[in-house]
């Protein structure tokens, strides 16, 4: 499963992500190849429905490929059993949402822990006391989600992402549930925290304003092959 | 953060729902326990122990009617044996003690047993164990010595309130409104230690005195004087012990010559207590029944619970599973919660159980003497653990198979 490349942490060739079968197939990605080294900060953008945030599954093991070849962090995607995504996700991947995709249940702290918890690298409360500290919350430590503004909430989810020191940050939209004043600042936080903590990041995102910031930017849709746009009289 | 930890936070977030399930748990557990105690306690007490009595020497009747009146103060005796009988059946090689004694008077709701003085000096009511009147052992004052005194059992002496020195007249028969022994004044001379038998419901009086009260017919005043006139209720037969503590066997032959009187019978309550239980083992039956029926609606009751619980969890199961964790983690997740709430019903059910046969053991021994214990342990205490395991997992086990199918992209966010 382990196919190493030089520095590579994304490197994929004909990806096809097909949903259904037979006459109701729907192809909604085909990619024919990319290329991320590590370290690297990217920006997908692209509009609603356009297949981005199912490229991010894919890259994150969440979806497997239809077809097509697919590493990741080393480790080749397609032909993965399930168990074994969910322990390359656990290992290499952090994942943030558009909508946070807090537990409501659990504090701040208890949010970060867990991100820890299905990790080999087994943090502890002091680890996450610091991730929270480094994303500006050490004051929120034990405030739940409901009790937090959505700039906060979103910084708890970047804290519970690096929770178990991933090679590869996807984002998925990280800015479109934020007031217009937090959406810098949490880019900012981004790019600054994956600078410092050596990530590999990938963001996707439908705003203009945010792809700025990128050195690097892909549009989607001339990256996606599947997708036509509405005037095209596709999705 | 451990697994156990996120089961505890998910319990806690639906702790109310959860509690419920558990308490539903713990009263079926809790009954099943009951229920479970008292029979067993119960069917030991009347049937192995056998109260010290291997067999009772009494009038022909029902077998079942003479043990209970002998040994636990219950019913009437069916009719008299001649002493001269009794005296016969005293010789008898197998037999190691016999005790006479005549009932049928009764003082304050209790009966009043008179009987041969050796009964409170000798008979051991179980292996080893004699009546005690050492204050030590919450007992008091001394056997009777004289035809004017009398001794109480442990809850004879609660029930009644009584004190040494007390004086009490007899009454002439065991219903409401018998006539009383007026002219005869009988003063307590001793209270016996508690012994958790139906001994303890008792009231004791010399046998010569029951002869001798005012108010019998000349015709039984005669037997104080005239053992061949004399007639007794029965007599307690001890049997002489062959190697490793069994009762001869020839007792059987005794049994058999004895029955064949037209008038006298040897009843062994170990053979007829058990009959006894047939009789009302349906009642043991019903209530384990309605118990086992509880249980498995609280199953049912923690399935729905676990069900519902699991629609709301539904996004934090596919949050855990994108932060890593496998089908089985959130399966097992699912599962555990069930386990941690049947295991935490199933120990309040024996908690609670317990407690139970506390209060009724209270009440069953100042009823009926018979002391059952709140620390015992039946058949059910070592089942319950393995059982609200399997309920457990079985109530979890549809749940944690839908966290299983969970659909991780379905349940988070939308897709852009």
């Amino acid at each position: 499963m382990v196919s190493k490349k030089d520095n590579t942490i994304i490197d994929l060739e004909s990806l096809e992500i097909v949903f259904g079968s037979g006459k109701d197939a729907l192809k909604v990605l085909d990619i024919p190849h990319w290329h991320v080294e590590e370290g690297e900060r990217v920006a997908i953008f692209g509009p609603s429905g356009s297949g981005k945030s199912t490229f991010l599954h894919a890259l994150a093991g969440l979806l497997p490929p239809s077809s097509g070849r697919l590493t990741v962090c080393g480790h080749s995607l397609e032909g993965m059993s399930e168990a074994e995504r969910d322990h390359f996700r656990a290992q290499y991947i952090g994942y943030i949402y558009q909508n946070f995709n807090l537990l409501q249940g659990f504090t701040a702290l208890e949010n970060v822990l867990v991100g820890m918890t299905f990790s080999p690298h087994k943090g502890d409360p002091e680890e996450a006391e610091h991730l929270l500290s480094e994303v500006g919350l050490s004051h929120r430590l034990k405030y739940h989600p409901s009790q937090m503004s959505s700039g906060e909430q979103q910084r708890v989810a970047v804290a519970r992402a690096l929770a178990n020191r991933p090679k590869l940050l996807l984002a998925d939209e990280p800015t479109a549930s934020l007031h217009p004043v937090n959406k810098e600042d949490v880019l900012r936080l981004l790019l600054d925290i994956c600078e410092r903590y050596g990530c590999t990041l990938v963001v996707v995102t439908h705003e203009r304003e945010v792809i700025s910031l990128f050195k690097k930017t892909v549009t989607f849709l001339e990256f996606n092959r599947a997708y036509q746009s509405p005037a095209e009289g596709g999705s | 953060m451990s697994f156990w930890r996120i089961v505890l936070k998910s319990l806690k977030h639906h702790r109310f729902s959860s509690g419920l399930a558990a308490i539903s748990i713990a009263m079926g557990i809790a009954l099943l326990v009951a229920v479970y105690s008292f029979k067993e306690q119960s069917h030991n007490t009347f049937t192995q122990a056998g109260l010290g009595v291997d067999a009772i020497l009494g009038p022909k009747g029902s077998p079942l009617q003479i043990v209970l009146n002998a040994v636990y103060h219950l019913e009437d005796m069916p009719g008299k044996i001649k002493w001269t009988y009794f005296k016969e059946v005293e010789k008898e090689p197998i037999v190691a003690q016999a005790i006479p004694f005549a009932v049928g008077h009764s003082y304050g709701g209790f009966r009043v047993n008179a009987i041969d003085s050796r009964f409170l000096t000798e008979f051991e009511y179980l292996p080893g164990k004699t009546f005690s009147f050492s204050e030590e052992e919450d007992g008091q004052g001394r056997p009777f010595s004289a035809p004017d005194e009398a001794v109480a059992g442990w809850g004879a002496a609660k029930g009644l309130n009584l004190n040494l020195g007390d004086e009490f007249n007899p009454v002439c028969g065991v219903q409401e409104g018998d006539p009383v022994h007026e002219q005869d004044l009988l003063r307590f001379v001793g209270i016996l230690a508690p012994t958790g038998t139906p001994h303890d419901r008792a009231i004791y009086i010399p046998l010569e005195t029951f002869y001798g009260l005012a108010g019998h017919p000349q015709e039984t005043a005669i037997m104080a004087d005239v053992e061949e006139y004399r007639e007794i209720s029965g007599a307690y037969i001890k049997i002489r012990r062959i190697r490793g503590g069994a009762m001869h066997p020839g007792i059987q032959d005794l049994k058999f010559a004895i029955n064949q009187s037209d008038r006298n019978q040897l009843v062994v309550p170990a053979e007829v207590m058990p009959r006894l239980f047939n009789i009302i083992g349906w009642v043991d039956r019903v209530l384990i029944a309605i118990a086992i029926i509880l249980t498995a609606l609280s199953a049912l009751f923690l399935f729905f619970s676990l069900l519902s619980a699991l629609r709301e969890m539904r996004r934090d199961l596919a949050l855990f599973r994108a932060l890593g964790a496998t089908r089985k983690t959130v399966m097992g997740l699912v599962i555990s919660e069930a386990l941690i709430i049947s295991f935490l019903g199933g120990l309040l059910g024996l908690a609670v159980g317990h407690w139970l046969i506390g209060v009724g053991a209270h009440f069953i021994k100042v009823e009926t003497g018979v002391g059952f214990t709140a620390g015992y342990l039946s058949l059910i205490d070592w089942l319950v653990v393995p059982a609200v395991i399997v309920l457990g997992i079985l109530a979890g086990l549809l749940p944690g198979i839908q966290a299983y199918r969970l659909g991780v992209l379905k349940n988070l966010s939308p897709v852009s």
